[in-house]
């Protein structure tokens, strides 16, 4: 993975005004499922058109499966789980569906995954030696200290 | 589609004092994996739950190496995968290196798609009976 100098300056908290340097990884594009399509055709007999109904398939079945209740657990990738938001009140009988501001689905990475990612090598481009799209439209972790590649919150390219 | 939920009481600490409250937390329907969902998928394709299995297997370990070399894979449906890091800010650029980076690990962003299902189910109590909270800090100390 390569990574690269960001630069921002902060508007709050006790560091306001003050610029500050960090990292931001390097996103060289996304994968879409006709890539994933053609990878998973080529290692498998799935014609075309079973490899996409079950592109489709795959995705409405653990869609199903999350928003029924259950963990579904995808190999190496991790789980995905339904999770909801609710908000606490005095007494047992006011607590009822109605407390429930959303229902979200929540993504816990694999172990292996996980030492996937720390094991992943760390390569630190210059300015000039960056060809790549700034971070990606994804990925917007919180706090000051983010180095998650994110275009909207990227900051200026330091060399 | 439903999501079932119980009522847990809970410890909050509110204006310096620690009082009850109770809210409403999600109970599972129960657990599945590749195997069950490569037996669903199989029924809607002409491929086999075997072959099918053997896809998800594939497709699963595609997107992990991908996700390692730093790309976004996005599944038109489900959601996208990205991977991140966190890395502490520095107040110069020089004292900027791999040393700041604190955590690296990889989080999902679902579709709208995926999202619109979700707000679309429905809730159901699981049971009457109100789950206590946990100290978990009396546990630790045990």
């Amino acid at each position: 993975m390569d990574v690269k100098k960001v630069k921002r300056t902060m508007k709050v908290g006790p560091k306001k005004d003050k610029t500050l340097y960090g990292l931001q990884w390097v996103n060289y594009g996304n994968v879409g499922s006709e890539a994933l399509l053609q990878e998973v055709e080529a290692a498998t007999t799935l014609s075309d058109s079973d490899a996409d109904l079950l592109v489709k398939e795959f995705a409405r079945v653990v869609i199903g499966y999350v928003a029924n209740g259950h963990n579904v657990d995808l190999g190496v990738l991790g789980t995905l789980s339904p999770k909801i938001s609710a908000k606490a009140v005095d007494s047992e009988k006011d607590c009822t569906a109605q407390t429930i501001s959303s229902i979200g689905v929540l993504y816990r990475s694999r172990q292996e995954l996980a030492d996937d990612a720390k094991a992943m090598s760390i390569t630190m481009l210059s300015s000039s030696s960056s060809s790549a799209t700034d971070g990606g439209d994804e990925g917007n972790d919180n706090g000051n200290d983010n180095g998650g590649g994110n275009n909207g919150d990227g900051g200026d390219l330091v060399g | 589609m439903a999501i079932s939920y119980v009522k847990k009481k809970i410890k909050l600490p509110i204006n310096g004092n620690v009082e009850e409250r109770y809210v409403a937390k999600i109970q599972y329907t129960g657990h599945v994996d590749e195997d069950n969902i490569a037996e669903h998928i199989s029924n809607a394709t002409t491929a086999s739950a075997s072959e099918v299995g053997m896809y998800i297997r594939e497709l699963e370990y595609y997107i992990s190496r991908r996700l390692a070399e730093g790309y976004i894979v996005r599944l038109d449906h489900l959601g996208t995968f990205y991977p991140t890091i966190h890395a502490k800010a520095q107040l110069s650029a020089a004292d900027v290196d791999y040393r700041t980076i604190t955590r690296k690990g990889v989080l999902f962003r679902p579709t709208s798609e995926f999202k619109e299902v979700l707000d679309g189910a429905s809730l159901s109590l699981a049971s009457p009976k109100v789950m206590k909270a946990i100290d978990h800090r009396k546990k630790r100390e045990q």
